[in-house]
This record gives C-alpha cells, structure tokens and sequence, in this order.
C-alpha cells in the first residue's frame, strides 16, 4: 500500500502515477488506506497523508467522503478544523443519492461511542 | 423494459445506421433547441417511456474538460421530456473515484437540476441482476449490471470525445464501462481491466447495448486521456441510433481510423457499422468538422497517414 501511495501523500485507486504525471489522491481511498495502516501512525506516509486530508477536509462536498475523513482524523486522534463544512447541509443537497455505503458511513462518523473500531492497542478510537 | 435482441446482428443482416453532426460553438449556445431538433428527427420511441442517461463523469472535474459538460446533459434530458418521455434519469458508476456525489458537485450538476436525489442514480451501489453473457469475448461469462440499466425502456450513452490511454479512444461504448457496478467490479473496475479492455468493452455492450448516443465534441480531450489529456475544441455534438457507428464517426471527426481500433473493430461484426456505406450521415459533414486528436506513442497507428501498429 505504501508503494501504492501518491506522492506528497494520500491515494488514489492505485494509480499514483500514469505515462509520468502524478496522480491525485482521493479522501475515500486515502481514508480507507489509513484506516488499514493505523496501526503505523508514526510512520511518514501516514503522517503525510493525515495532513493532506486535515488540508482539504474543508473543500469536501460530498458526504461519503467527509464521513470517512472524519471516521479517519477521528481514529488517529486529530482534531477536526473549525472550517468542516456543515454535515446536514451537504445531506439536504443529495440526500446521500440514496447510497446505503454513505448512510452507513455518516452513522458511523457520528455515532458517540465509536466503539467499532479499536486502535491496534485495543483501545476504541 | 428494453429489447435487446438487436445488439447483436451479423453485420451483413444490421440495416443501415445514422449519424447526424451538429456543430455547436460552446456551452452557453442555445443547446436544447439543437438537441431537440435532431432527437425528434429519429423519431425515437420514447413518448411514456423511461429513458436512462448515462454521461461520462469520470473524476473531479472544476474545469469541465474530462466530463459530458452539464449543460449537455441538461439539454438532453429536457429535449427528451419535451418528446414524450414519461422519466429522464441519470445514471453514472465512475471507474476511478469512489465518491460520485463529489464528482457531481465538481461538475456543478446541481446548478442545472436542483437536487439529485430524484433523478440520478448511483450505478456503482444500485441493485444488480446476473446477466449471462451471450458474447464471451472476454473470460467472463456473466455481468452483474445495475437494475436501473436493465429496467429502463431507453439507453443513451453521452460520452465526451476523448483519447484513451488504453483503448485508444473512449466514446459512446467504452463509456459503457461505468454501467458496471464498482460494488461488485471494485475501483477501477478492475476486474475489467484484468479480463482484458477491449473484450470487456464488447462484453458489456451486448449485453447493455444502447438505444442511442450523443457525443459531447464541443471540448474535448486529446494526448493522455481519459483524465491527464489535453483540452480539445471540436465543436460539435454527435448523435446515433447506433453506437459503432456514432463511435466510427467520432474517430473519423478526430482523424483516427475505426478500423483499426481494436474494440471498434471488432464490435463491426457484430453490434453495429464501422464503414461508410452502412452509415447514413446528417448534418455537418465530417470533412467539414474534421479535427485530427493527437495520440500518444503506443496509438499513433490510429492516425489517418499512419501505418497500422498491431500488438
């Protein structure tokens, strides 16, 4: 996964570059991907990636990916920036599109005891 | 529901397709007068129907050069309510990025429609149904295709004109791929990818093939396509009852030769017309619009005055 990663952090679908040109990374895949390699948190790529998505976090429109970048900050202990866009804004624009993954995910997010996923400790995140 | 006992037919029993070019300058022209025009000139069986349209909406896209241009859609589906049609949706499943709501606010669809829910339909997370594959030209032998697809009365694939760095172009039956759901194919859709592109191209189409096609050529993308090229103006919008032969004519607009792509080739004996003779032509001529893409290496054998690279 790490070879896999864009550079400057962050990824894509596996692509981190095509015929030379660097591909862009994703908040879905990077979220995913951090949450698979937590339990390397001190590891450079992940700090890289982390700051990349705490960077752009603010630009989201969509609410798959803001749930998971959520889910994703939430777990590595980062706090979220003043400038998250409003949650129940994004959903009255699409209503999820109907996507049951987005549903899932916003649960997920915002469910107070996090209880579904543990930290390589043991701990909840 | 759709018959698709037409997609395949020996190309010597197919009749004869059309293709009407239009030329349209840019994106603020009155589009819907246009599109209109042509639709109603196919007389298209759509009046109480359902009619899916799937544009290519490939990735994030602020500067509206990767993605069918919104306002093509959105002409598209009012021209097609203004002829009868019961239901317009939108159906998309992008192949790269995960998140379509963020595709679509980055192409501002919201600006044109209003809210989404109602009309579009996530293609990547839809119900699916099991689809034998009558074709098998690639190793797969079913599809597991979103039920809006197959439900629909209509198709209309609504690509952009683009080069592909794979396939050598991507037009209305490579933007087929996004009917397959990445819920079951995975990101981007790789097993596709894996079974082979231009058999899984054929595959797909026989088993969803459209009813009709509308290219959105006013810009499109050359060099590294579908998502790193460059911008191309064109300005036109091509329209078919046939995508071979929608597809065949976009090559020719972009200076490329039909026969010699691989998937197109191959679809001409099959799900529709690759030559001339078999190909009806309204509107602007393709000499008159005529736009020569340019290729990467790997595909500089499309090129019309270029010797054929096979591999």
């Amino acid at each position: 996964m790490y070879d896999r990663m864009c550079p400057g952090g962050g990824w894509n679908c596996g692509n981190p570059m095509v015929y030379g040109v660097a591909g862009e990374p994703l908040v879905i895949p990077t979220s995913w991907a951090l949450l698979a390699l937590r339990n390397y948190p001190q590891r450079s790529e992940n700090i890289a990636s982390l700051d990349w998505l705490e960077k752009i976090i603010s630009n989201i429109q969509s609410a798959g990916s803001l749930a998971l970048a959520r889910i994703c900050l939430q777990t590595y202990g980062r706090k979220l920036p003043a400038n998250v866009p409003d949650f129940d804004q994004i959903y009255r624009r699409n209503e999820f599109l109907g996507s049951l993954p987005t549903a899932a995910w916003t649960y997920m997010a915002f469910n107070q005891k996090k209880l579904w996923l543990v930290n390589a400790n043991g701990k909840a995140s | 529901m759709r018959n698709l006992e037409t997609a395949l037919i020996p190309t010597f029993q197919r009749p004869a397709s059309s293709v009407a070019i239009r030329r349209a300058s840019d994106y603020t022209e009155d589009l819907a007068e246009s599109i209109h025009e042509t639709l109603r000139e196919f007389q298209l069986p759509v009046k109480g129907k359902t009619v899916l349209l799937k544009p290519n909406l490939v990735g994030l896209d602020p500067l509206g050069v990767m993605n069918t241009h919104p306002a093509v859609i959105f002409a598209t589906r009012e021209s097609f309510l203004r002829l009868g049609a019961a239901q317009v949706l939108i159906g998309e499943g992008p192949a790269m990025d995960r998140d379509t709501e963020a595709i679509l606010e980055s192409v501002r669809l919201r600006d044109f429609f209003g809210p989404l829910a109602r009309i579009f339909v996530d293609l990547n997370v839809d119900d699916v149904t099991r689809v034998p594959l009558k074709t098998r030209a690639s190793r797969l032998k079913e599809l597991y295709l979103p039920k809006t697809v197959l439900g629909v009365d209509f198709l209309v694939s609504m690509p952009k004109l683009k080069t592909h760095h794979w396939a050598g172009v991507t037009l209305s039956l490579k933007n087929m791929f996004g009917i397959v759901p990445g819920s079951c194919y995975g990101w981007p859709k790789n097993v596709l990818h894996w079974a082979g592109i231009d058999r899984s191209i054929l595959d797909i189409n026989a088993a969803a093939r459209p009813d009709f096609a509308i290219v959105d050529g006013i810009v499109g993308m050359e060099g590294n396509g579908p998502i790193q090229g460059t911008p191309k103006g064109s300005g036109v919008l091509i329209f078919g009852n046939d995508p071979v032969a929608v597809d065949a004519t976009c090559c020719r607009i972009m200076g490329l030769r039909p026969e010699r792509v691989k998937y197109l080739a191959h679809a001409g004996t099959l799900l529709g017309h690759v030559n001339t003779d078999k190909i009806q032509q309204l509107g602007e001529s393709i000499a008159s619009v005529r736009t020569p893409f340019a290729v990467l290496e790997a595909f500089q054998g499309l090129s019309e005055g270029r010797a054929a690279i096979w591999n």
